[in-house]
This record gives C-alpha cells, sequence and structure tokens, in this order.
C-alpha cells in the first residue's frame, strides 16, 4: 500500500516533498524500509526518464515520416491530378503539422 | 466535387490530367482496384481504434496510479495513437487512390507508386496494342465481378496488366474498340 501511495505522489511530482518529509518522520518508517523506498524511486525516475524519451523519439520519427508523406502526396500529385486531389496535399500538411505541434507539446508536458 | 473519391472506375473525368498529357489528348477512363480490395486495410484501422477505445475505459476503470500512464503522458499517448491511425489510414488510402491505369485517346498509362519511395509510370501508345483479354478468377473475383485485364503490345514493354479493376469485362471492350477506331484511322 505505502508503495502505491508513493506511485501516486511521484506522478503528481510531490515526490521531493516527500522525502523531506520521510526524512523528518523517523518514527514511521524503518530505516530499511526507506532505503528500499528510495531505490524504488530512483528506478521509478529512470523509467520516467526512458518513457519520456521514447514518447519523443516516437514524435520525431512519425513527424519525419508525416513529411516525407507530403513529399510523397506532392509527387503523386504532380503525376495525376483531378478535381479532389487539393484534398490530400491538405490532409498529409494537416497530418505534418500535427505530427510537429504534439511532438512539440510532449516536449513541453514531459520537460526534462 | 469528392464525387468520385471512392470509385475505381470513372468515364470520362472532368478536370482530370496527367504528367506529359499532349493538348489534344482526353482521358477516356480513370481505373483503379475494386475498393473492395482494400479490405484489409480498413479492418486493421478499425482494429487500431477499437484497441484505443478498449484502453480509454480499461484505464479509466481501474484507475492505475503508474507512472508511465500518468495524466499528461496518457493524454500524449492516446494524442498519438490517433495520429498513428490517421497517418496509417491516409497512406493507405492514397497508394489506393493514385496507382491507377489511364486510357486516354491516344495511350494506356500504368502509374504505380509503391511504399514511400517507389513510383513507376509506363505508357504505350493505342496503336501498339495487339490484344486485350479480361480474367475474371477465384471465388472473390466471381462474387465482386473484380477481375484482371491484359493488354498485349508490340513495344517493348510487353504487356499491361490492370490488375483487380471491377468489371473487367466492360473495360476490355473498350480498350478494344479504342484500338479498333485507331488501327481503322
Amino acid at each position: 500500500m505505502p508503495y502505491l501511495i508513493w506511485l501516486r505522489l511521484y506522478t503528481k511530482n510531490e515526490g521531493a516533498s516527500f522525502l523531506a518529509q520521510l526524512e523528518n518522520e523517523q518514527t514511521s518508517f524503518s530505516r530499511g524500509a526507506r532505503k528500499m523506498m528510495l531505490t524504488d524511486l530512483f528506478s521509478l525516475q529512470i523509467f520516467a526518464q526512458i518513457v519520456k524519451v521514447i514518447v519523443l523519439l516516437v514524435g520525431f520519427a512519425y513527424a519525419l515520416f508525416a513529411f516525407i508523406v507530403v513529399r510523397e502526396v506532392h509527387i503523386m500529385t504532380d503525376s495525376f491530378k483531378n478535381e479532389d486531389t487539393w484534398l490530400f496535399s491538405i490532409l498529409a500538411w494537416i497530418n505534418f503539422f500535427s505530427a510537429v505541434v504534439l511532438t512539440a507539446i510532449s516536449l513541453l508536458f514531459l520537460s526534462f | 466535387m469528392l464525387r468520385t473519391l471512392l470509385k475505381s472506375a470513372i468515364k470520362d473525368p472532368t478536370r482530370t490530367v496527367y504528367d506529359g498529357q499532349d493538348s489534344d489528348e482526353q482521358v477516356l477512363y480513370v481505373l483503379r482496384k475494386s475498393f473492395i480490395t482494400n479490405v484489409h486495410w480498413i479492418f486493421a484501422s478499425l482494429v487500431l481504434l477499437g484497441i484505443t477505445l478498449v484502453a480509454h475505459q480499461t484505464f479509466s476503470m481501474l484507475n492505475l496510479p503508474s507512472v508511465a500512464l500518468e495524466g499528461r503522458l496518457q493524454m500524449i499517448f492516446f494524442a498519438f495513437w490517433y495520429l498513428f491511425t490517421f497517418g496509417f489510414i491516409f497512406q493507405n488510402f492514397i497508394n489506393w487512390y493514385f496507382n491507377v491505369y489511364l486510357v486516354t485517346s491516344k495511350k494506356i498509362i500504368d502509374m504505380d507508386f509503391y511504399t514511400l519511395t517507389y513510383k513507376k509510370i509506363s505508357e504505350c501508345p493505342l496503336r501498339n496494342v495487339e490484344d486485350v483479354t479480361s480474367k475474371v478468377q477465384g471465388l472473390g473475383g466471381v462474387i465482386f465481378n473484380i477481375g484482371d485485364v491484359l493488354i498485349q503490345t508490340a513495344a517493348e514493354q510487353g504487356e499491361f496488366n490492370f490488375e483487380s479493376i471491377d468489371n473487367p469485362s466492360r473495360i476490355r471492350d473498350a480498350v478494344s474498340d479504342l484500338v479498333t477506331a485507331i488501327h481503322e484511322k
């Protein structure tokens, strides 16, 4: 149960204050329990950083893919054009800008 | 506008041009693979969307206090997932839409775009067409009247294959009539 409380506090960026509180409350937890929690926190921090890096890498990769799709649609519409092909150019650009904006938002939200 | 977006065979299309079209040349037919051939990626897209909906429900029901699926991260994860799904659908749709076979008043043209980096355009004058054959095979082909039209040419290209098109007999007949008309001129 303390582990779950821990996780919840950590995700709310309150891990640091919780640690300080932990240091003061000598009677609440044994030395062994505190050591175990610190180890857990360290693992969680590494895990959280890995998740953030993966999210950002995926964002950049998808933005690159979306840009290639924009170029692909450009080449396709150069070769064949009819009354509907303008729609694909717009959708390709929307896809690309969405990817860029989402990656930027991820960068801000998951600030390191 | 957008009337012909999902059509796989369009006769006398309006405002349709291709790269290299002559000023006195008209596009008579725009042909694509039958829309039914898209079923596999449409199904995959529905599965991708279904997974997202199930995941949404599951996470909200369980209310897991997980670092990896913390509020903001969860929102970003699902936003990316929806964007990937859109990209997947879009990529597959344009691959179907732009892989066209054109029959013009002068030529037949086969445009192939595969993956992101492959483009192949073949063309042959109608006067070089020697033989036109239509072929319907398999259970799906017979049920949906989908098949191939093989166009044998005298040119180096050899053979054009209009694959998995709707009503191949009608297209074979139309191409044959055009070729006959060209030869009789």
